[in-house]
């Protein structure tokens, strides 16, 4: 398992097309992706349940991968919360 | 088999967008309807499932078309609505527990709208800058919903006959995919004169009628019917003389329009020379070519909310600058007056949170928004400046009631320019100025509000809205609503005086009355520019080209004795008919309006 605290870096938090996003890349990865802001904890592979986290800009998600490519899979989902989930080339 | 009343019956609404039509009925259902509880018995809960598959496979088919059809038409921008609903769909967490429940022996409808109603609950506890999410979640519910009873809405995008849509209300997601060529007319049991298929139908031409009550109930599929969007009628199963008096109505109209677009193309311009800007109201990119063919020589009221109410969360300023440029470079040198975003009110995007307001017209919205929502209202501003280079484009303000606001709006607008200065952008840094005089406070200080700008533009709506007191939209005082009120034409007069004593020229926006003398008393009051709806235009410009200045002036002289609305009228009337006698056609069908 490999556990990362990521920050929400860009302006409008993970909004639904963040949510978006994300759960496109998530799906795509062989190993399990859960997420969690400290209250609740959801399966990052649902839209729905990316989009309940109701992360603002700041604050901080705690991100676990487990499996197959746990350690790549990570990266590339912190690749993504640093690019601010594309929310300023969209 | 059940047996309907097939009479004759008449409704009537407001009326929202002119035109005529008859066609049959598409009712559109946006109520999720009531669902029978049902067990399943543990013999039949795997042909449940695989029916609640079936629907799931079936919508994700629709939805593909509908992106795929919306990306091709209006860019993938515009389709990413449809992407997101499709990763609902997809959403393992959602559609297994939905599974679970029907393996516990629940019936599928039941299951999955208890399912979503749970997640809808969560995100109702978030907060409002993230965007409303649980709109896209009921749009997926609605659809697989629909596809399980096997009674979906078919939506709007293939039709094979002319329909007159009837809805509660519509969404701009219900009309994006809409087959165009084969809507004939909205008709709405709700839905308020902003609402978007309002906008959507004007830009159409076609006739639009709003708060008609018992609609839903009374209506069904296929239903033939007739609408009035002049007179706000609607006929339903209409007889032979109704039949017959919409051909007569629909002829009288044609031949109507036909006779007024004779004038489209000479400017407005009075016999003895005065000529003034004649220009449209719109709403969208698209509705430049109807400002276009009807005549119109620019934009007079670029309403920049749609943007911000059809999307699903804050356009960017790019998004914002693209719009903006493609109206400007369009209509260039031409010129456009685009007015900052105006929210509140009845024009609340769905992803921003409203307080609840006792009186949201009075309340949190135009430049009191922009000017407390500072990011909203630079990105806008940047976007706005930036599109400027392309044209010849002028910026005003709503809801503007005090000097202190334009010197604050004035201090963004220097700031925001210093900042695009510095970034190498184009900054419009001689764009005209002009702030919207639509409140009785706007009026009295019109002369100091004028030394701040380069023009005053009377917004006859609001202003008439305030000035009276009076709700357009409440039926039991709507009739007070009423533009020859000698209140209104002294309010718009001491404007243009005000304005034209501070040397700036003064124009006037809204939705002009049908009658003729409202534009001759305009005239003689000295406006400088006139903005109306595109399907106004060939009108005024007839009227405008058939009188003179100095005869309207002496209309006013007369009317000003008037001490009623009726007097107003009747002196106007009166002098109207002496002086330009050309005008009697026009003249007698504006009393029957």
């Amino acid at each position: 398992m490999v556990e990362r605290k990521l920050e929400i870096v860009n302006e409008k938090g993970l909004h639904l097309r963040a949510a978006s996003e994300l759960v496109k890349l998530t799906s795509s990865l062989p190993c399990s992706v859960s997420l969690s802001n400290g209250v609740i904890e959801v399966d990052g592979k649902s839209i729905l349940g990316v989009a309940a986290l109701g992360a603002p800009k700041g604050s901080h998600i705690v991100v676990k991968t487990v499996g197959q490519d746990e350690e790549a899979s990570m990266n590339q989902i912190d690749d993504l919360f640093r690019r601010g989930f594309y929310e300023n080339v969209l | 088999m059940s047996f309907r009343d097939k009479s004759t019956k008449r409704f009537q609404g407001l009326p929202a967008s002119p035109g005529i039509a008859m066609a049959r009925a598409l009712v559109h259902e946006a109520q999720l309807p009531a669902l029978p509880f049902r067990n399943v018995e543990p013999g039949g809960r795997e042909a449940e499932l695989a029916r609640f598959e079936e629907a799931l496979l079936a919508t994700g088919k629709d939805l593909e078309n509908s992106r795929s059809q919306v990306a091709d038409k209006l860019g993938e921008d515009h389709a990413r609505i449809f992407e997101a609903h499709q990763l609902i769909l997809a959403d393992e967490v959602l559609v297994e527990q939905v599974r679970g429940l029907i393996r516990e022996g629940m019936g599928a409808e039941i299951a999955w709208t208890e399912t979503c109603s749970s997640i809808l609950d969560a995100f109702r506890a978030l907060p409002a800058e993230l965007g409303d999410r649980s709109i896209d979640l009921r749009d997926v519910e609605r659809k697989v919903l629909g596809k399980l009873l096997g009674r979906e809405s078919r939506g709007f995008a293939h039709l094979t006959d002319e329909v007159i849509i009837v809805a509660s209300d519509l969404a701009p997601s219900d009309t994006v995919t809409m087959d165009r060529e084969k809507v004939r007319g909205f008709v709405l049991e709700k839905g308020g004169p902003a609402s978007h298929s309002v906008i959507l139908g004007r830009s159409l031409g076609i006739p639009v009628v709003t708060g008609v009550r018992g609609l839903m109930k009374a209506v069904r599929n296929r239903d033939p019917i007739i609408l009035d969007g002049h007179s706000g009628q609607l006929t339903l199963h209409p007889d032979k003389k109704a039949l017959q008096d919409f051909e007569d109505l629909k002829g009288a109209y044609g031949a109507w329009e036909r006779e007024m677009l004779r004038f489209k193309d000479f400017p407005a311009e009075t016999r003895d020379g005065r000529r003034i800007e004649l220009l449209a109201n719109i709403e969208i990119p698209e509705e430049v070519a109807s400002a276009r063919d009807h005549g119109a020589a620019g934009v007079g009221l670029y309403r920049t909310e749609y943007l911000f109410l059809t999307s699903q969360e804050l356009p960017s300023e790019e998004q914002q600058y693209e719009a903006y440029t493609s109206v400007v470079k369009s209509l260039a040198p031409e010129p456009v007056i685009l007015r900052s975003v105006d929210l509140g009110g009845d024009k609340i995007p769905s992803y921003l949170r409203f307080p609840q307001e006792q009186n949201p017209h009075l309340g949190w919205r135009g430049i009191r928004y922009t000017l407390s929502m500072e990011d909203i209202f630079r990105t806008q501003l940047r976007a706005i400046l930036r599109a400027s280079e392309h044209g010849q484009l002028r910026l005003m303000f709503p809801m503007v009631s005090s000097v202190e606001e334009i010197r604050q709006i004035k201090q963004v607008l220097a700031e925001v320019r210093e900042e695009l200065k510095a970034e190498g952008h184009y900054a419009g840094e001689d764009i005209q100025i002009g702030v919207m005089v639509e409140t009785p406070a706007a009026v009295a200080i019109a002369h100091l509000l004028a030394r701040e700008v380069d023009f005053l533009s009377i917004g006859t709506n609001d202003l008439i809205q305030f000035s009276l007191a009076i709700d357009r939209n409440n039926s039991l005082v709507s009739g007070l609503y009423d533009p020859f009120h000698p209140a209104i034409l002294r309010q718009i007069r001491r404007t243009v005086k005000a304005g034209h004593s501070e040397k700036i020229w003064v124009g006037l926006c809204g939705e002009l009355p049908e009658d003729p003398l409202f534009t001759i008393l305009l005239m003689g009051m000295g406006l400088d520019e006139i903005s109306t709806g595109p399907y106004r235009i060939p009108e005024i410009k007839r009227v405008i080209r058939s009188i003179t200045h100095d005869g309207a002036r002496q209309i006013v002289k007369a009317a000003w004795l008037g001490t009623t609305s009726e007097e107003v009228r009747s002196l106007a009337r009166a002098e109207a008919m002496e002086r330009f006698p050309d005008l009697a056609d026009m003249i007698a069908r504006g009393e029957s309006a």
